[in-house]
């Protein structure tokens, strides 16, 4: 019964410097991504009854030490963090393949463009002129360097953004391994009913992370196992559990067998669950930074398999365009002739080194923009080119006259003439590009509010702790003092009295 | 709301990176002059600058083919008022000598004088312009006179009548000088034609062989005058007739006078025609030069027309960028003095 005050301070002193320690950490921790800032719960301790006096308190004990954390804003974060994923990758891809177009600039394809067709305008004053001739070869090599380079660049992104899918896929299995092994943790730390606030940190900054990448669904639920309460975490993704409590399940890449689009480069991946399951990449609402690569390294534009404009929609635009463009010219350029002797155009064989192959062997469905070329007969003769009806007629203009008046065709292409068909590109590719940022704006603005509310709740304020820290030590000081005042009392009664 | 040190940084973070951004986008536009850096800044502006500009280029192309119209016509036009002096020095020459008394040494020097105007009148028949004779039609590489002895290297059928300033054997057969073979003759190959003759090739061959250029959308023009072969035909007739009657008056004493006077007479009618025909051709050139002046002058108004188009489209208003500019850097200036003073103190520098 005796020294109860000085157990009562001792408590006081304890839950003080308990409360120090965590505002410490809590100061420690202030620039720690995902960290929670902790509070110190403490209650009175059970009073002692029966002295006579009714129930006198017994000091303070400390209950838990709890993190501040709401977990429904983490779950509207988790269902907002895919769209910002997704449309990130969007405008960054949409901002290459931009530049792979070079537009709008005096050397892209307004310049080769019309270089073609002035060559050609040049040759009709003088359809005889070989300097002419020449000149309209070199113009028709630039125009369809032009094509190439813009197809190989964007077969290469499409290349990269296969091996980014490898990353991703690589991320998601590290992340699902990750939150298992932190489950398994958290688990253990919390069978007797503490809470394990730093995994807890680490695993929900996982989650974050997951979520950015592939839609998820989570859910913790609390189980009863031989008289102990634990807690069950599963994620789902893509219809399938990533994570179940101890478990989980990885994605693997495998190299496609057959090409979605014909554009497509050689070895790209599909992903499945490596338990077997299929993983349905053509998925419309999946989302997040996996799809933004998917769409992009996939999408033809039209189709079931994916109708975002990616690469693939924008190489066949282009293969289009040169199949069509091609077609209309060589045919007016061997008009009243063997069209297997004339061509302006063809393709290369085998690799874009390659030599181009002759009218005769011309399959218009081999053409792409990649492999687009002039034709053998001018690659070899420049001189060879026609440009007469009758060959007698050296400055006959009327047939340069009728291929330049292609330039204006509005019948070559439904967009119109050959013009209005890549500027009708073009304006896509900047619809898309601008689509995308509005998007990822309207997204970044939704995510930013809910992280400025998590970070409301949650984070540790310096100015704060400094607050609680001047109140525990306050506390810590009175503590100390009943002590030292019981210490008096004490010293009073038990030597002073018995002493004298 | 509960609000703390962490959220102020990324609040000011992110108000500075907007800041920035729009700044950068500002500072782009002032160092490139364009509106637009991307298609997707604005992809209306970005297709409407590409077709701008493609006209502008196709503009200065078919101000380049005028250039080459005028050129040529310059060059036409030049040769056809030689060939009208020429003809009418001639046509005095007859009036002269249709009045004037005849003797023998007179004869000669007619004789000679007309022959040789006739071999001015083959040169400017024959002028050229970048090694292409502008009175041939289609058949730019062939002259209009054959200025050496030419041999056939293929059999030509004449389309039309064909005078011979000097004796050829067609075949085996031979035709004296002064005959007209008439359209519808095979000439065989290897008949040797002699220099003057009209080029079988061209004559009567290049009817409605208008040579066009390009000077607008969907516009062309004729640059080469035709029917040349006509007159030429017409003119080396006329001179074959005279000079060949002089000749005979020289060798023939039956050939009198009179008989001389009345061909000069007789062809003074054929030279007023050609001059006629001449004049004419020169009038049509006339016409379309001042055609081609016209196209030239307006496509530099069309120039400048797509050109402020082009800089309205797609140019910065220097004053209107650099006053955005000024305002979003004011902005900036005083977020970054807000910035400075929101983080710097905690409660730690009061205790």
């Amino acid at each position: 019964m005796g020294f109860l005050e000085l157990n009562i301070a001792t408590s006081g002193l304890f839950a003080a410097q308990r409360g120090l320690q965590v505002t410490s950490n809590n100061i420690s921790n202030a620039n720690t991504t995902g960290y929670s800032r902790q509070v110190l719960n403490q209650k009175a301790s059970s009073p002692l009854g029966g002295i006579g006096v009714g129930l006198t308190g017994t000091g303070v004990s400390t209950t838990n030490i709890s993190r501040v954390r709401d977990s429904y804003i983490d779950q509207k974060l988790r269902t907002q963090n895919p769209k910002l994923g997704e449309y990130t990758v969007k405008v960054t891809q949409n901002s290459i393949i931009e530049s792979a177009f070079g537009e709008p600039s005096d050397t892209g394809f307004t310049k080769v463009f019309n270089g073609l067709f002035k060559g050609m305008s040049q040759l009709s004053t003088d359809p005889s002129s070989d300097v002419y001739k020449i000149g309209l070869k070199e113009e028709m090599v630039s125009f369809t360097k032009y094509f190439n380079t813009i197809a190989s660049t964007l077969k290469n992104y499409q290349q990269d953004l296969n091996f980014d899918l490898k990353n991703t896929v690589n991320e998601i299995n590290n992340l699902a391994t990750h939150i298992q092994s932190l489950n398994k943790q958290i688990m253990e730390a919390e069978i007797y009913g503490d809470e394990a606030n730093s995994l807890r940190d680490e695993r929900d900054n996982c989650i974050d992370r997951l979520s950015e990448i592939i839609d998820i669904e989570v859910q913790e639920t609390e189980h009863e196992v031989e008289g102990n309460t634990i807690n069950k975490l599963t994620i789902k993704a893509a219809g399938q559990n990533l994570v179940d409590h101890l478990n989980y399940n990885t994605l693997q890449v495998k190299v496609r067998q057959a090409k979605l689009n014909e554009e497509d480069a050689e070895g790209l991946y599909d992903i499945e669950w490596s338990n077997g399951a299929r993983f349905s990449m053509k998925d419309a609402n999946m989302s997040g930074e996996l799809k933004g690569i998917i769409d992009m390294r996939d999408g033809c534009g039209t189709g079931e398999s994916n109708s975002y404009n990616g690469i693939p929609y924008y190489i066949k635009s282009l293969d289009n365009y040169v199949r069509q463009f091609a077609e209309t010219m060589n045919k007016q350029y061997s008009k009243g002739e063997d069209s297997s002797k004339y061509a302006l155009f063809t393709y290369t064989t085998g690799n874009t080194s390659g030599k181009p192959v002759s009218a005769a062997d011309l399959d218009y469905t081999q053409m792409t923009a990649s492999n687009f070329s002039i034709s053998k007969e001018l690659f070899e003769d420049p001189m060879s080119m026609r440009t007469l009806y009758d060959d007698s007629d050296a400055s006959d203009t009327s047939f340069m006259l009728d291929l330049l008046r292609q330039k204006d065709n509005k019948e070559m292409f439904k967009e119109g003439d050959p013009k209005d068909y890549m500027i009708a590109i073009f304006s896509g590719l900047g619809i898309g590009g601008k689509e995308a940022e509005m998007y990822q704006n309207t997204q970044k603005s939704v995510v930013q509010n809910l992280t400025n509310q998590r970070l409301s709740v949650s984070q540790v304020d310096i100015t704060e702790e400094f607050t609680y820290l001047i109140q525990y030590q306050q506390a810590y000081q009175a503590a100390a003092k009943v002590i030292n005042t019981m210490d008096g009392i004490y010293e009073t009664t038990l030597f002073k009295l018995g002493n004298f | 709301m509960r609000v703390t040190n962490g959220m102020l940084v990324s609040t000011t973070l992110t108000g500075l990176y907007n800041n920035m951004n729009a700044m950068n986008k500002t500072y782009a536009q002032m160092v490139s002059g364009k509106k637009i850096q991307t298609v997707s800044d604005d992809p209306i502006i970005a297709g409407r600058a590409l077709k701008l500009k493609t006209s502008v280029l196709e503009n200065e192309q078919y101000k380049s083919n005028t250039k080459e119209a005028t050129s040529w016509m310059e060059m036409t036009e030049g040769a056809l008022s030689n060939i009208h002096d020429i003809l009418q020095t001639i046509r005095t020459k007859c009036v002269e000598a249709a009045t004037g008394t005849l003797e023998k040494e007179d004869k000669e020097v007619i004789k000679n004088e007309i022959e040789e105007l006739w071999k001015q009148i083959q040169e400017e028949g024959n002028v050229s312009y970048g090694g292409r004779y502008v009175f041939t039609g289609y058949k730019t590489s062939e002259p209009l006179v054959l200025t050496t002895d030419t041999t056939l290297k293929e059999e030509c059928m004449l389309e039309a009548d064909l005078y011979l300033p000097k004796k050829v054997t067609i075949g085996g057969e031979t035709f004296e000088k002064g005959t007209t073979l008439p359209a519808g003759t095979i000439l065989t190959v290897d008949t040797v034609l002699p220099a003057g003759t009209l080029n079988p090739t061209v004559n009567g061959k290049i009817t409605d062989q208008s040579i066009q250029y390009e000077i607008g959308v969907n516009s062309t023009i004729s640059v080469n005058t035709q029917k040349m072969d006509k007159i030429f035909s017409g003119i080396s007739q006329a001179i074959g007739k005279l000079s060949s009657k002089i000749e005979a008056s020289l060798n023939d004493d039956s050939v009198t006078t009179e008989d001389l006077y009345k061909v000069f007479n007789e062809q003074l009618e054929a030279f007023d025609d050609l001059l006629g025909d001449v004049s004419k051709a020169t009038t049509d050139l006339g016409a379309k030069m001042s055609r081609v002046d016209y196209v030239e002058s307006r496509l530099a108004d069309q120039k400048t027309t797509l050109k402020s188009l082009l800089s309205d489209t797609e140019d910065i208003d220097i004053e209107e960028v650099y006053v955005k500019f000024n305002t979003q850097y004011a902005t900036y200036q005083s977020a970054l003095q807000a910035t400075s003073k929101i983080i710097t103190n905690t409660l730690a520098d009061y205790l």
